[in-house]
């Protein structure tokens, strides 16, 4: 039997660089042996994103992609169909479970300076990742077709009318109508389910490609293929498999205990999750009171709204995503980990993450005269700590970096 | 392109002014789908009273029939009055446009209403109907002000007044407090449990919808029977119980599978739990060598 399994692994090894794929990517990719806590994320995201493609077909078999049945298609999902309102869970649960890992993904690349030398190309196809994820969705959100689907849609795409001269044309050429309509709701489908998913998966490849070409950081900002054993292997990196496959289950032990509690006892996550609002069928004729989009783009909703002029707000709104993509080039101190960053940074990176959060409560709330004047303190401080980078990390006093990485 | 720029102005108007939340009083709903004898008074309540303008079009009366645990013939007998299948959907006859030109405003589709509106908001909503002589159907709702509905469910309740609050001003946050002024047949059994001893007093069948003026007046030759006010409490903890049956129901319909989804949640979550074991050993075996 082993034998047969081995002659029949070399056959395809003779036409396919499986042991090598294996090989380069698994059993022989060092890791640091140091990874902690934060670095479940990555291998959480890539099991939400199967988690969302495998639910995601199954509810594309029953879901109707048209204005006069969308909704209903949804509730027949959720009684008619077996084990439907499961994976209608699975999938509503599973879109915000993305953002929460891949929002603490890209926090561990920001503590740890993982996107620092040589890392940088890994952290522009992650921040890709991150767009397109946001584009998938937004669209997504249409396809229930309730109130909030529509409304935060009509909201959303007449953002891009405040472009000057181009901007009524291009929102109109994005709906496909004059308004949010069945057909806006065809296409936002074809790019929910197919283009944007292919687009993620092509990014999720070149992100892992681009790490494992340059081998990972860890929390002490060290290079581990610096020091090297007398067989080339890095003397603090163990294999990927089995040491961080086996680590790795233990982390979606837990993930999945969280994430089943939400999905079975709270779906709605008390209308985090999802909105009430949305259990009213879409109405162009009726604009609900209060508008909120989910949590997850509340912080850049709240950044829009801060701003008191429509076009200025979209600019801000859209240079809030693009200052991410810069922090590479930001960050001027001459260590990646926080351990060894003095107390400038450590306090600028707490009131980024203040804002952060700030910025996404504000982004769900009405927007009172006091409410926008926060809005507008914790999105100055939120470009401030990006804007203001090169000169605090080059001022902080770093401590030193040990040669080798270290336990804690 | 005018009605566009309209339309966004309007969508984006509560950003910029600030919406005013339209916040009432809500009382809480004791919902429990385990109680299946509620689910069942709830049902009947629902298809006799509500199901003549709102549909529940996302429902199957055979689904229900499982849900409320009754079998798919009871339904068919006894909560069936328009389809023929058991498998259809629970639709109702009255076209949305008649419904808008009657009403004001087509009756909503209700299946999941409970979701959109919340179970509280529900129970609330069905017990704050009063008499206002200014409304088309010369009712008006605390939770819901100038609602289009007519109260029907007021031969059960019996009429209420609103009582002015103190200071003029109803606040939104605070309940609202309401008179009984005519009886209605929740009052059947909270009457007859009052006067089970009394002698002399006039049967249930000669007080069905008697308003206070007229009750008060029987009572002065009657003296056994109960004070209104005490009598105006038994129904009002009747009437209570009855919205919370057909709340109940209508959490049911917002989610058949509520129940099913919590009873899976455990043993998931348990076989996760051993799998956590397993998954720690592992890791802890495979690391030893690892300083």
């Amino acid at each position: 039997m082993t034998k047969m399994l081995v002659g029949l692994r070399d056959w395809i090894d003779a036409r396919f660089p499986l042991m090598s794929l294996w090989n380069d990517h698994l059993a022989k990719y060092y890791a640091p042996k140091n990874f902690n806590f934060w670095y479940y994320f990555g291998s959480l995201a890539l099991l939400v994103l199967v988690n969302q493609i495998l639910t995601g077909i199954w509810l594309t078999m029953s879901y109707k992609p048209d204005a006069h049945l969308a909704f209903a298609s949804v509730e027949y999902i959720m009684r008619d169909v077996n084990w439907g309102w499961l994976l209608r869970y699975m999938h509503s649960t599973g879109a915000s479970a993305f953002f929460v890992v891949v929002y603490l993904h890209m926090f561990r690349g920001v503590i740890y300076g993982s996107y620092r030398y040589p890392r940088e190309l890994i952290w522009i196809f992650g921040m890709l990742i991150y767009v397109a994820l946001m584009a998938e969705a937004f669209m997504g959100y249409l396809l229930p077709w309730g109130q909030m689907s529509y409304w935060g849609a009509q909201v959303i795409i007449s953002l891009f009318g405040a472009i000057p001269y181009v901007g009524e044309p291009l929102a109109q050429w994005i709906r496909g109508d004059f308004v949010v309509s069945d057909a806006t709701l065809n296409r936002f489908f074809a790019f929910h389910v197919i283009a944007v998913p292919l687009v993620l998966l092509g990014l999720v490849v070149a992100h892992i490609m681009a790490l494992h070409e340059v081998g990972s950081n860890n929390p002490d900002g060290v290079e581990i293929k610096k020091n090297k054993g007398p067989d080339g292997i890095p003397l603090d990196g163990i294999p990927f498999h089995p040491y961080y496959t086996v680590k790795d289950i233990m982390g979606v032990v837990v993930f999945l205990m969280v994430f089943v509690v939400v999905l079975f006892f709270a779906p709605e996550m008390g209308g985090w999750f999802l909105e009430a609002n949305n259990f009213i069928p879409a109405d162009p004729l009726k604009t609900p009171q209060h508008i909120a989009p989910l949590w997850y783009f509340t912080p850049f909703y709240a950044i829009l709204r801060a701003v008191p002029n429509k076009l200025g707000g979209v600019i801000s709104m859209g240079a809030a995503i693009v200052v991410l993509f810069l922090l590479p080039w930001l960050d001027r101190s001459p260590v990646k980990s926080i351990r060894y960053r003095g107390g400038i940074y450590k306090i600028a990176l707490a009131i980024f993450v203040v804002s952060f959060v700030a910025l996404g409560w504000l982004g769900t709330q009405p927007a009172t005269p006091t409410l926008a004047w926060f809005a507008r303190l914790f999105s100055v401080l939120y470009f401030a700590f990006f804007l203001l980078m090169p000169f605090y990390t080059k001022m902080d006093k770093t401590k030193p970096v040990p040669e080798r990485v270290t336990f804690k | 392109m005018r009605t566009l720029i309209f339309t966004l102005i309007i969508a984006l108007s509560p950003l910029a002014a600030g919406a005013s939340g339209e916040e009432v009083h809500l009382d809480h709903a004791k919902v429990n789908l385990e109680n299946k004898a509620a689910l069942q008074r709830g049902a009947k309540y629902f298809v006799n009273y509500c199901l003549s303008c709102h549909s529940a079009a996302y429902l199957r009366y055979n689904r229900m029939a499982q849900g409320i645990g009754v079998s798919d013939a009871d339904v068919a007998k006894n909560l069936m009055f328009v389809a023929e299948k058991v498998g259809e959907t629970m639709t109702v006859a009255m076209r949305p446009k008649d419904g808008a030109k009657w009403f004001g405003t087509a009756p909503p589709d209700l299946t999941v209403v409970s979701r959109s509106r919340g179970v509280d908001w529900l129970y609330t909503y069905l017990r704050t109907f009063y008499a206002d002589p200014h409304r088309p159907f010369g009712v008006n709702n605390t939770a819901f002000k100038d609602v289009a509905m007519p109260d029907v469910l007021v031969g059960l309740e019996g009429v209420k007044e609103l009582v002015p609050p103190r200071g003029g001003e109803q606040h939104d946050a605070e309940a609202p407090t309401f008179e009984l002024a005519m009886l209605g047949s929740v009052c059947k059994k909270p009457y007859e449990d009052l006067t089970k001893n009394a002698e002399g007093v006039p049967g249930w069948d000669k007080l069905g919808g008697v308003t206070k003026a007229a009750y008060v007046q029987l009572r002065q030759s009657a003296s056994a029977m109960p004070a209104w006010d005490d009598l105006a409490k038994g129904c009002t903890q009747e009437y209570d119980g009855v919205v919370n049956d057909i709340v109940t129901f209508l959490s049911y319909m917002g989610e058949p599978a509520q129940l099913e989804r919590r009873h899976l949640g455990v043993f998931v979550l348990l076989f996760l739990a051993v799998f956590f074991v397993f998954a720690y050993l592992l890791k802890k075996d495979y690391w030893k060598d690892v300083h």
